[in-house]
């Protein structure tokens, strides 16, 4: 366990290096920058200053090591379109918001799909459980975004139930309260997931239904309910825990659209913004961010799915 | 013929005819072979919801074909006189707020995102193919490093990666096309791979092997027949899944940029002016939902009819 757990961490390290280093030199690639446009109409000399200054100046190579030196410390630089804004400073004030849209969206998603899944196999066969299959069908059919979209035309503003069309909680209300702006972004984010974590717990739950173990319960008169949350949802477990991480890298690349379309105050909508302008050291910056969280999601659920399934023995030769 | 012969065998001697065995040929097969395609396409055809969605489909993609030209209007004219008109007789879905007659944009812009999905689908499972068969065939410390890559491409969630690769390519056409392509092709390339390493520990081909036939005779005979199940239910994945990043990108304003326009361009407009025009935002809603519905009810149902493990 422990070899396996040291190899993982070690292949972790050099996927993040990996990612850092290819971002650099692609974005070191692009003709032009924010730079560039922002200091177009200035003298010569004076560019020449700005240039220095941030050092883009200097080769490739001399950067991409200063670069790296300083990111190893956590520091990825200062915006260039808006002065003062580094990468921490946004995190710091944004990522708040981000990981309660985004933990809401999980939760949500997760706990709702479960009961669904279990519903539908509980029933299986009858209208209950077409009726979640079809949901299901159109929720992992339809995007996220038009399902944002659509929600927000019927249920905000004026029309419907009268829910703020845009925005997010703030000040004191920044981790609890404020639901009405936080119910649209949510659910139209998470019905996807529903989706998904309902099929995947149908399909286990009738897995571990006709397991032996099921039926000894039954046997040994077990009720009803002990004998599926002790044995038939408890089995099922294994395969929903591998979707978790899925989840959250899904979770993190919707969340940019999701808060464009409620204007949201996150870090997605951030990055976004960032593209769009070219600013290279904060794009560099959240790139990295983002694909660490992934990689550790990854890296958990690995380890996670040998401590759930007692029958999985980690090795250090696992691929 | 021996005259001790019990009586029951002379019996059936006397009252049946000896049939010559050799003008039977018990080996013929009666009825018609079937194989795995024409099978797969009957249970394609039982299966009634994906015959109803692959109309709808076919109707979508007729009407981004020839729907411009059913309205009879140009989709690039701006008439300042004629903006934000509601659908109606004139203007079937309406026009948007540069006077643009929206039927006329809409198929243009569905004709755009079913284009950029099949190109990008096609080049991802190309991409995918040669780089997992490499893989697959050359093995040892290729097949180690060449996983690493894999693995780092799909270690930076999907979105991000076509973003930062817009952002070093440019807006346009190809370079949205081989964004979209390079962020997806890793599952592809771990499928092949699969398919090969199961394929050459596989008892059949030793025997074609060992029978004398070469790697092109495994490739062609075994391997492709093999893998073209997969690949189109890749392919039947791929596209849904392109239809919607590219439509996200084009609405974040990443993507397309004017005058280019798909439907995610359309939502961005439609969702700055729902408040008093909702049409603008339902109409290309409505489009991408069902055809991203019909693509993926026909992938599900592809599915079971080309995955040998699921029939029953």
């Amino acid at each position: 366990m422990a070899k396996f757990l040291i190899r993982r961490f070690i292949y972790m390290i050099i996927t993040i290096f990996l990612v850092f280093t290819a971002t650099f030199f692609m974005l070191a690639a692009i003709p032009g920058n924010a730079l560039t446009g922002k200091i177009a109409k200035l003298p010569e000399s004076s560019q020449q200053r700005i240039i220095q200054k941030y050092g883009y100046d200097k080769p490739v190579g001399e950067r991409y090591v200063v670069t790296l030196g300083n990111a190893l410390h956590g520091d990825f630089g200062e915006s260039i379109v808006n002065a003062g804004d580094t990468v921490q400073s946004i995190l710091s004030e944004r990522l708040p918001v981000t990981v309660r849209l985004n933990t809401q969206q999980i939760v949500f998603g997760v706990i709702i799909g479960i009961v669904l899944g279990v519903i539908a196999a509980m029933r299986r066969g009858t209208a209950v459980d077409y009726g979640i299959l079809i949901f299901c069908m159109f929720m992992t059919s339809v995007p996220s975004l038009v399902i944002a979209l659509i929600f927000q035309l019927t249920f905000a503003g004026s029309s419907g139930l009268g829910l703020p069309i845009i925005g997010w909680p703030s000040g004191d209300e920044l981790w609890f309260g404020g639901w009405q702006y936080t119910i649209l972004p949510t659910i139209s984010g998470a019905l996807f997931y529903v989706a998904g974590y309902a099929r995947t717990t149908k399909i286990a739950m009738l897995d571990s239904i006709y397991q032996e173990c099921t039926t000894t319960a039954r046997a040994i008169g077990m009720s009803e309910s002990e004998v599926v949350i002790h044995h038939v949802v408890r089995n099922s477990f294994i395969p929903i825990i591998t979707y978790l991480p899925q989840t959250i890298a899904g979770v993190l690349s919707g969340s940019l659209f999701i808060e464009r379309v409620f204007s949201i105050p996150g870090v997605g909508n951030y990055y976004v913004e960032c593209i769009s302008s070219r600013d290279i050291p904060m794009v560099l910056g959240f790139t990295v961010f983002y694909s660490c969280i992934t990689v550790v999601a990854i890296f958990a659920s690995d380890v996670l799915y040998g401590v759930v399934d007692p029958r999985i023995k980690i090795t250090g030769d696992k691929r | 013929m021996s005259s001790n012969e019990p009586i029951a065998t002379t019996d059936l001697r006397r009252r049946f005819e000896l049939v010559d065995q050799s003008t039977l040929n018990a080996e013929q097969v009666v009825r018609k072979n079937i194989g795995f395609w024409s099978d797969a396409w009957r249970r394609f055809r039982q299966n009634k919801v994906a015959m109803f969605f692959a109309a709808i489909l076919l109707i979508l993609i007729v009407l981004a074909i020839f729907g411009p030209a059913i309205s009879g209007k140009d989709y690039i004219t701006i008439n300042g006189m004629e903006k934000n008109i509601a659908p109606c007789s004139e203007y079937w879905f309406g026009t948007d707020n540069m006077g643009r007659d929206m039927f006329a944009r809409s198929w243009v812009a569905l004709r755009t995102s079913l284009i950029i999905a099949l190109v990008s689908a096609v080049i991802q499972l190309v991409i995918g193919c040669v780089y997992g068969a490499i893989m697959g065939s050359v093995g040892g410390v290729v097949d180690e490093v060449m996983m690493r890559i894999v693995e780092v491409f799909s270690c930076v969630p999907n979105l991000i990666l076509v973003t930062l690769l817009l952002v070093v390519f440019g807006n346009g056409y190809p370079q949205l096309l081989l964004a979209l392509s390079i962020s997806s092709w890793t599952g592809t390339a771990r499928l092949v791979r699969g398919q090969v390493f199961k394929l050459r520990e596989s008892e059949y081909v030793m025997a074609a092997t060992a029978l004398g036939g070469g790697r092109m005779h495994n490739i062609v005979k075994h391997l492709l027949p093999n893998t073209m199940g997969l690949l189109i239910l890749e392919m039947a994945q791929a596209i849904p899944n392109v239809i919607f990043s590219e439509t996200s990108l084009s609405f974040l304003g990443i993507g397309l940029q004017p005058p280019n326009f798909s439907l995610g361009s359309m939502l961005a407009t439609g969702q700055s002016s729902m408040t008093f025009y909702p049409y603008q935002l339902v109409i290309p809603c409505a489009l991408l939902a069902l055809i991203v519905l019909s693509f993926n009810v026909i992938g599900d149902a592809l599915r079971d009819a080309l995955d040998p493990q699921l029939r029953t």
